[in-house]
């Protein structure tokens, strides 16, 4: 009987000999592991983006924000390669722009929330006790309530502005890091070289500051993609209901807000384009931080 | 009165150590284990004392007690610890830390998992530096690579940028041994500092040890399970079993004649050549309390006197201590 190599496939994994590269050879340099994990789709699309946010100026056309009632809703052309709104701005222009606001917005808030939370949350691991309870409390208070609705609450009650929508969002942002700082934090208490750096004279903050909070610092990028992709996800939803940021600035929620009334006429790219944009980056950032949390992981 | 003045300035007299009666309990009430039970242990100024005896015969313990970091589960429940003339005991937590490292170091047995993951050891280093004796960044890091050089190190200065992952166990050793007589203390404590090491690198690191030692006259406290470890490196002898000081003195007097039969059995066993030699029975709980002397169940010599009164530590005519009533019978005199 001869082996069918498709069956033997299914029972036992046949996997294609790899010629091993030399030890030390420079392919398997850490530097080209490292460039050849850095660039990858998800970060290629973030690099775009980022790029675009940066040089917005050089690469379009027209003006974001003046409108030209003349060139209303006008198809994607050759002129208008995503189209025109129905203020007759340039949808590709505007979703360029966009770029900057949503990512710098983004960017902010979570860098907030972390400046926020993983200090508290080595604290709390650290100290114990009522300290570590009432923040666990807090953050469950804060956690169990949908983040649209504090949001909508806030910006209603704060005032409609970029600044408060970044410190609303860096605040909502504390929570996680708080607890994933926290949780990283607990067991370190115990681990060898915290008791060696407490031997050599390290107490108090110094301890928490140079010792404990540096080594939760992993988990902490590994989340910070995905925070921001939720960030933006939080943006263009408050965006779209009429809050955060407001026409004509040039934001992704609320052009497809504003597009959303010309779909049914068939008119689908004031709105579409935008949408792509959202959905990319979204993506883009949280496959790009599940790709470091699993490198993470693999150490 | 700060802790500069109560404990002597190393520029005078190097302080001693002094452990009184110390008495350790790791967890509360019926399950609570009886870790170490009124151990006397005296570290005269330059003075080379080794702790031997089995694991979890208290050695541990007994240092992590004198620096005052127990795991948060144990405390000590009664004893003195005096570095000079101050008390351990009573100094706050912010003296406390800045005798740690400074007046006492430890090092402890698997240097890699005690290196700080995340940090360059070199910067480890002079952060300890820095923290106790002050001065500027670049002046610790000379200093850094300076006392990276004396433990042998090669190539300092390189050496000084890597991640504790990248040393070997034995250069992770010596860098841990660097950091804890960066401020030159008073005293060192070594608790296992060569049990993860091969055989040649372990001799290699005992001589670093010895050789900066030697140089500032600094007090070391070493702890082992391995008698030649000791043999090579000390002067004086403290021998425990089951959290107590069962016999101490000079090391040569102990190791050449024995008057506890724990010691007996513990040196027989170490010196055993022709076949795998041990001491019958098991190293007991220490959850229980004993009536007479703790070792009686696993002694040859042991009868009624030994099992109903327990025996308190005597000083023999050659000024060592024994906590045993048989002393005579098993030693020489």
């Amino acid at each position: 009987m001869t082996l069918d190599p498709q069956q033997l496939a299914g029972v036992v994994r046949v996997g294609r000999p790899v010629a091993e590269p030399p030890i030390g050879s420079w392919s398997e340099s850490a530097t080209w592991r490292w460039l050849r994990w850095v660039f990858n789709a998800p970060a290629a699309v973030l690099l775009i983006l980022t790029l675009a946010a940066i040089f917005a100026p050089l690469i379009t056309r027209y003006d974001p924000v003046t409108p030209d009632f003349a060139q209303k809703l006008l198809p994607p052309s050759g002129t208008h390669w995503f189209g025109t709104d129905s203020l007759g701005m340039d949808v590709y222009t505007r979703v360029v722009y966009a770029t900057r606001i949503d990512l710098s917005v983004a960017a902010a808030s979570v860098l907030l929330g972390i400046v926020l939370g993983s200090p508290i949350g080595a604290l709390a691991a650290y100290t114990g006790g009522w300290f570590d309870a009432m923040m666990g409390r807090v953050t469950e208070m804060v956690q169990s309530f949908p983040a649209i609705l504090i949001a909508m609450l806030v910006l209603a009650a704060a005032g409609n502005n970029l600044i408060t929508l970044t410190i609303l969002l860096g605040v909502l942002n504390a929570p996680v890091y708080l607890k994933m700082v926290r949780s990283v934090a607990l067991p370190l208490r115990n681990v060898e070289y915290i008791l060696a750096a407490r031997c050599s004279g390290h107490s108090g903050l110094s301890l928490l500051w140079k010792h404990i909070l540096p080594n939760t610092l992993v988990p902490v990028f590994s989340q910070f993609s995905i925070s921001c992709a939720f960030a933006i996800q939080l943006i263009a939803g408050l965006s779209f209901i009429g809050l955060g940021v407001r026409v004509p600035q040039p934001e992704w929620g609320s052009m497809i807000n504003e597009g959303a009334n010309y779909i049914v006429f068939g008119q689908w790219w004031p709105s579409v384009f935008p949408g792509i944009a959202v959905f990319a980056t979204a993506f883009a950032l949280t496959s790009l931080g599940n790709r470091v949390r699993r490198a993470a992981l693999h150490e | 009165m700060t802790v500069r003045e109560r404990v002597s300035e190393r520029a005078g007299v190097a302080p001693g150590l002094r452990i009184r009666n110390l008495w350790v309990d790791i967890g509360k009430g019926a399950g609570a284990v009886h870790a170490v039970r009124g151990v006397d242990i005296a570290v005269q100024q330059g003075a080379r004392v080794g702790v031997v005896g089995e694991s979890g015969s208290g050695k541990t313990m007994t240092a992590l007690a004198v620096l005052r970091v127990l795991p948060s589960t144990a405390r000590v429940l009664e004893g003195e610890v005096t570095l000079g003339e101050a008390d351990l005991f009573s100094l706050s937590n912010r003296e406390m830390a800045s005798v740690r490292g400074r007046q006492i170091s430890i090092v402890f047995q698997n240097a890699k998992s005690a290196l700080n993951p995340v940090f360059p050891v070199g910067e480890q280093i002079s952060t300890v530096y820095r923290r106790h004796l002050g001065g500027s960044r670049s002046a610790a890091r000379a200093r850094a690579v300076e006392i990276l050089e004396a433990m042998g190190i090669p190539e300092p200065a390189r050496t000084a940028h890597l991640f504790p992952h990248e040393l070997s166990g034995g250069m992770a050793q010596r860098v841990m041994i660097a950091m804890a007589l960066v401020c030159e203390p008073a005293i060192l404590l070594a608790d296992e500092p060569t049990t993860g090491l091969d055989v040649t690198i372990q001799a290699q690191v005992l001589d670093v040890i010895a050789t900066s030692l030697k140089r500032r006259s600094t007090s070391l406290l070493l702890i082992s399970h391995d008698i030649g470890v000791v043999r090579g490196m000390c002067e004086e002898l403290v021998v425990m079993y089951a959290g107590e000081v069962v016999e101490s003195g000079a090391l040569e007097n102990i190791l050449s004649n024995p008057h506890h039969p724990y010691t007996a059995g513990l040196i027989e066993a170490f010196m055993a050549t022709d076949k795998p030699h041990y001491i019958p029975g098991h190293v007991p709980t220490l959850r229980r309390t004993f009536i007479g002397c703790s070792f009686a169940d696993r002694c040859p010599l042991a009868n009624e006197t030994c099992r109903t009164i327990r025996p308190e530590l005597r000083q023999l005519a050659d000024a060592r201590l024994v906590a045993c009533h048989r002393a005579e019978q098993v030693g020489r005199p």
